[in-house]
């Protein structure tokens, strides 16, 4: 059905509740209303095709009574995406002490993509962001940083730029 | 600030994630969606943050460790941006985050290498009321936790299962299973309580179950609709790959969750139609 090669890669989307990934996804697919997204329950998949790669998108819910039910769900991922929000310091803080950590324990050496989400109303100074950076760099594999809105689109094509720069990459390693 | 007849009728009560003992507070409304209105509580030597919506739905809890100013004079300090009082910055303390009291706020410090970042958040007093049983701890006592997590299970299968419950708890487990699955899904007579049995897939209900015990029904009532929420939503997002990919596809993605959950993943499955143990997985 799919000529040699086609590929299909993993994208796993964390981050703590209401940073924003289910928006994110929403207008990576071209979804017409991002107002519509609602507190993802779980997980939520999707899917974008073009230049013969498939990504998949697991869409993690960030809230902390259902982590032990979604955490296996990172293995298996070829991409992670770390989401955080740029107008809430408690967000990226997670991102470093936690979420980093259960990508290292769940993937091995996963190209990592952090993105600050909600540019338009960012306060966290940069120096944070960029100490923040340094630290996860230590723990995971931090190929880009990016800041974008979900809410106007800023930085979103970028990220789907690299997305699929990266999966390219994986393509070639014959992944 | 006392406790008055109105904060006893409207009053939160969580765990808290550092001492995992009670919390309880006045029940707050944000005032606007979908922006969350802070409060923080004392709690002994932390500091407990609650996130409410404007609903008066506790959504999210975080502790920190409550540091005294006094007991670093001499370290890096900046101004409250509210008060202007000190606020110690504690670099070498190998905390990431902590709390400074003020008279009516907490200073929330959050600390990556040599960089920091402050959050203001207004404080409210704790309640010091006896707990109150919640919807789930009046269940309990007449038909114990694993008949009502066995119950939630026929819900979540979707068979007009009929059950019988005693006369005593039938509305109350109504109500109970109406907020939780926005319907009643079986069929509930009165009568002695019939011999539900057992089986591991109810498991993952049973522990969501004991882990809202002391919360507050507002509370215990969300995060187990969500629970129930998030069931369906990974069964129906696994059921549109399956329709896709097919099922050693499936059985590849949800592998993993047996190392870690074998009893959700056996719900999973039940709730899939689908055995991957037939099914020969490619990863």
């Amino acid at each position: 059905m799919h000529n040699k090669e086609f590929r299909r890669y993993k994208v796993a989307v964390a981050g703590d509740a209401g940073s924003g990934k289910t928006s994110l996804i929403y207008r990576l697919i071209g979804h017409p209303d991002i107002t519509l997204v609602e507190k993802t329950k779980g997980v939520y998949i999707e899917t974008l095709t073009n230049k013969n790669i498939e990504l998949i998108f697991w869409d993690f819910s960030g809230q902390k009574h259902f982590r032990e039910a979604i955490l296996p769900f990172f293995r298996g991922s070829h991409i992670v995406v770390l989401v955080f929000d740029l107008s809430n310091p408690q967000s990226l803080v997670n991102l470093v002490k936690e979420w980093s950590i259960y990508v290292k324990n769940a993937l091995n050496d996963v190209p990592c993509i952090v993105i600050g989400n909600k540019k338009d109303i960012k306060t966290l100074p940069d120096d944070f962001i960029e100490a923040s950076l340094e630290e996860m760099q230590k723990t995971i594999n931090v190929r880009e940083y990016l800041e974008v809105s979900a809410m106007t689109g800023e930085g979103l094509e970028k990220f789907l730029e690299v997305l699929y720069n990266i999966a390219e990459e994986l393509r070639s390693k014959g992944i | 600030m006392s406790a008055t007849s109105k904060f006893l009728e409207d009053y939160v009560s969580l765990a808290c994630p550092l001492c995992e003992r009670p919390v309880r507070v006045i029940r707050i409304y944000a005032p606007s969606q979908p922006g969350l209105k802070q409060v923080g509580v004392r709690h002994d030597d932390h500091v407990v943050i609650i996130k409410f919506d404007k609903y008066g739905v506790a959504r999210d809890i975080n502790a920190y460790p409550l540091v005294e100013s006094a007991v670093y004079p001499q370290k890096t300090t900046i101004k409250c941006t509210r008060c202007n009082e000190t606020v110690p910055i504690l670099y070498e303390s190998g905390l990431r985050e902590y709390a400074v009291e003020h008279q009516d706020h907490f200073v929330i410090v959050f600390l990556i290498g040599k960089t920091h970042v402050t959050q203001t958040i207004d404080k409210v007093e704790p309640l010091r009321v006896p707990p109150r049983p919640n919807i789930i701890t009046k269940i309990r006592r007449e038909i114990g936790l694993k008949n009502l997590a066995m119950i939630m299970y026929y819900c979540i299968l979707g068979e007009k299962k009929r059950i019988r419950v005693p006369a005593i708890i039938k509305e109350e487990l109504e109500n109970f299973l109406r907020k939780t699955f926005d319907r009643v899904p079986i069929i509930l007579q009165e009568g002695a309580l019939m011999n539900l049995g057992w089986c591991d897939e109810a498991d993952y209900f049973w522990r969501k179950l004991l882990y809202v015990i002391g919360f507050s029904d507002k509370e215990a009532i969300m995060i187990l609709k969500e629970t129930v929420e998030m069931i369906k939503n990974m069964v129906s997002s696994l059921k549109r790959l399956l329709t896709r990919k097919g099922e050693a596809f499936v059985c590849s993605q949800i592998v993993y969750l047996r190392e870690k959950d074998a009893k959700l993943y056996e719900l999973i499955q039940k709730l899939l139609h689908l055995s991957c143990t037939s099914v020969e997985t490619r990863e």
